[in-house]
């Protein structure tokens, strides 16, 4: 799918973010992209209660919120219906927080941002939600996109999908690909920035 | 949907809809440098309102200092606050030795909560470098902020502080579960 251009105008937004400094930055930012009117709320409580009555496109939150760690909210939003369940969730994180980082993913983030956030690096986030279609995975443990977009196999080599291939492959059959030829297979859906 | 179970719990994928990806596939809309052009032009308007918060938040610092000389206590988690807060705005608009001072100052908190370390000088002593170079001080040559970026660092030196791992912000992508994120090394240029 091509996106030259994105539409955010009407994409419902909600930011849930205590420190208002970083807050006036993210709206400044979101206001550029098109992004009318987002959603502003201070604390994991008052986005819960929110959230049980309005439908968001996209949601970015702190990672230390006053009242819960950024990845309980992103767990109690991957187990609401949707469309609040499937909506893109992006994290930020400061400076002194950046060990949480994998708590977040494994809450079922899909992105996380390290601040300060500049325009592009927002920009090509967003896109990179709005327009590479990914998995969705539900466990008993983990509700939220699929975290495997690495090609280098299933954990441990052994894996845990139906999906996942045996490692028994037998012999080969024809010549091996080249490096190119395999690059061109994987293309890559991470987002290079300019 | 596919559920798979290969032994382990029911794993069950499948491609919902994301309502962002229908609505950003809509007609008009903006390019990408028409978008970033645009919002970089609405945080510059910000640049005057926050230099005057990183003054703020510098002097809520020395606040923070001053009331912990009476009750030799500093509450370190609001100094690792209020230093993030310098950083964030701080590292939007490019002063990148105050950036480096919050950084050093930041993990000097960090260690001193973690090893419960209440020593107050070491972090007045950062807050002073901040209040030198902060937006509102006169100019500084950059002798001297390599002067104070040095003695800053013997500071960090002395109790074994060593710059924080940084991680690059990505894409949620790991394979392994149990497998650490890459990192660059720490740094704080």
């Amino acid at each position: 799918m091509s996106l030259s251009k994105m539409k955010l105008s009407g994409v419902q937004t909600l930011v849930v973010d205590d420190d208002q400094y970083s807050t006036d930055l993210l709206l400044s930012m979101l206001r550029g992209f098109g992004i009318d009117q987002p959603r502003v709320l201070k604390t994991a409580q008052d986005a819960r209660s929110w959230l049980q009555s309005h439908d968001y496109d996209l949601v970015i939150c702190g990672v230390e919120l006053p009242d819960a760690h950024g990845a309980e909210l992103v767990e109690f939003i991957r187990h609401l219906s949707p469309p609040n369940k499937f909506a893109p969730i992006i994290v930020l994180t400061s400076y002194s927080n950046m060990s949480n980082v994998t708590r977040v993913r494994d809450a079922g983030a899909h992105i996380v941002i390290k601040k300060p956030v500049s325009p592009r690096v927002l920009y090509d986030r967003i896109a990179w939600a709005a327009k590479s279609p990914r998995s969705f995975v539900e466990t008993h443990s983990y509700v939220g996109p699929d975290r495997r977009f690495k090609f280098i196999g299933p954990p441990d080599g052994v894996g845990r999908r139906e999906s996942d291939l045996s490692g028994d492959i037998g012999e080969a059959t024809e010549p091996n690909l080249s490096q190119a030829e395999i690059d061109a297979l994987m293309k890559p859906t991470r987002v290079v920035t300019a | 949907m596919k559920p798979a179970n290969k032994g382990h719990a029911t794993v069950i994928t499948h491609r919902p809809e994301i309502r962002l990806m229908r609505l950003a596939r809509r007609k008009g809309g903006l390019s990408r440098e028409e978008a970033v052009a645009q919002a970089e032009q609405y945080v510059e308007e910000l640049r005057g309102i926050s230099m005057t918060s990183i003054d703020n938040l510098i002097a809520g610092l020395e606040a923070l200092c001053a009331a912990s000389e009476k009750h030799q206590f500093i509450d370190l988690r609001e100094v690792r606050r209020r230093t993030d807060q310098i950083i964030n705005l701080a590292g939007t608009f490019s002063l990148q030795t105050l950036v480096t001072i919050a950084k050093m100052l930041s993990d000097i908190a960090s260690a001193f909560e973690l090893r419960s370390i209440g020593e107050i000088e070491p972090i007045t002593v950062h807050v002073s470098a901040l209040r030198l170079l902060s937006p509102s001080a006169p100019p500084v040559p950059s002798q001297i902020e390599e002067a104070v970026l040095g003695e800053l660092g013997k500071v960090a030196r002395h109790f074994g502080v060593t710059p924080q791992v940084e991680v690059e912000d990505w894409l949620v992508e790991y394979v392994d579960d149990r497998q650490k994120p890459e990192a660059v090394a720490g740094s704080y240029r």
